[in-house]
């Protein structure tokens, strides 16, 4: 089982990559933007790019959460597993309600 | 919404310098990034919150990695105060995107001169938790907890769960309703209100801020408040200048600096207040 220590550890690795991954997503799609013209394909590849940037920046945190609600699970804590299952709700309520 | 190169080259720029300010100084970009989108490049106010509530995960995510490995976050603490954070950003997110946009700018006016009051006063660490107990809710959670400083573990034990997560909830509010992290009332809050000391209270803020502006963007991502051309310059510059700053933080004197942004800080809230009531100051 992990320990308190190596879940922090995992969240600090998540976190980067989530962030890594989305940064240079955008940055791809910037250049894309730089480099062309807004009715080529060069520059509708480039809005995809930063769009799935910014989707991979917003499930960062939601990834993370579901990675402390494991932790959890698996220590049987029963109050965090009710907290974490509950913000995990609430960041999805963010996308259904906004979309409604 | 398609801006032109220089455009996105002076909102990169202005970005890059939102994230080395936002970490010399302690605050996440949003509240130099807004009026700056609204009134110098003529952004919808709605489309500048969704700009900057994306900039704000970024932020928060990479300083929390680097506060999280140093083991100077609290996560159970963070975990249980989510809870009235993203409760506080879903309400404030929806009535944002509802609210009419000069009334929206009023309070975000309002909101900057309290980032101004809030910064002024930083400092004045009180001890204001430190006669009262730790409440039952705290024991059972497990909330206590301890980090490392100049070689020596320091243990605390946190205080007024029920008033932390209170006072959560209205910094989730402020975050869902203005994209900015709200960590300039849940430091204070951790700090004073619950006897959490000043360095694992910042570091537990950012660690809560990733999870409390991605419920507020949800919403405006859904809303297609988030333009992929107005998003991509920002996210790169502000993480770009935000990891420079953090890097700077410990050869500047940021004294001088906090006094010259909150001077400029109030009176570009100034000048969007009057803005809001339909008046031109001209500069």
């Amino acid at each position: 089982m992990a320990s308190e220590n190596e879940i922090e550890d995992r969240i600090s690795r998540l976190l980067w990559l989530g962030v890594a991954t989305a940064g240079g997503l955008c940055l791809l799609g910037m250049m894309l933007y730089a480099i062309s013209q807004p009715s080529s394909q060069a520059y509708s590849l480039g809005g995809w790019s930063v769009m799935a940037g910014i989707a991979i920046l917003l499930l960062t945190p939601a990834a993370r959460v579901a990675m402390m609600l494991m932790h959890y699970v698996r220590l049987r804590d029963r109050d965090f597993i009710l907290i974490t299952l509950f913000v995990l709700a609430m960041m999805a309520f963010g996308y259904f309600f906004g979309a409604g | 919404m398609i801006f032109d190169l220089v455009s996105a080259f002076v909102i990169f720029a202005v970005s890059a310098l939102a994230g080395v300010i936002g970490a010399l100084v302690g605050i996440g970009g949003g509240v130099i990034l807004i009026p700056f989108l609204v009134l110098f490049e003529g952004v919808p106010m709605h489309y500048a919150i969704g700009a900057s509530i994306v900039a704000v995960v970024a932020t928060s995510s990479a300083s929390a990695a680097a506060y999280v490995k140093k083991r100077l976050s609290n996560p159970r603490l963070g975990m249980f105060l989510e809870v009235g954070t993203s409760v506080g950003a879903l309400a404030g997110a929806l009535v944002s995107v509802l609210m009419p946009v000069n009334v929206l700018e009023v309070l975000f006016a309002l909101t900057a001169f309290y980032v101004c009051f809030s910064m002024l006063s930083t400092g004045k660490e009180a001890g204001r938790a430190e006669g009262r107990k730790p409440d039952s809710l705290s024991d059972r959670l497990c909330l206590h907890s301890s980090y490392e400083h100049d070689g020596r573990k320091h243990e605390y034990e946190v205080r007024s769960s029920w008033l932390g997560l209170a006072g959560s909830a209205v910094a989730g509010i402020l975050s869902g309703l203005f994209g900015i992290g709200g960590g300039v009332i849940k430091v204070p809050l951790m700090n004073m209100g619950m006897g959490v000391p000043i360095r694992p209270a910042a570091a537990t803020s950012n660690f809560m801020i990733g999870v409390t502006a991605a419920t507020g963007a949800a919403v405006f991502f859904s809303k297609g408040y988030i333009v992929p051309e107005l998003a991509a310059p920002i996210v790169v510059g502000i993480a770009a200048g935000s990891i420079m700053g953090s890097r700077l933080s410990h050869k500047v004197d940021t004294a001088h600096l906090k006094v010259l942004f909150v001077a400029v800080l109030s009176l570009t809230a100034l000048r969007m207040l009057l803005q809001a009531m339909g008046v031109s100051l001209g500069f």
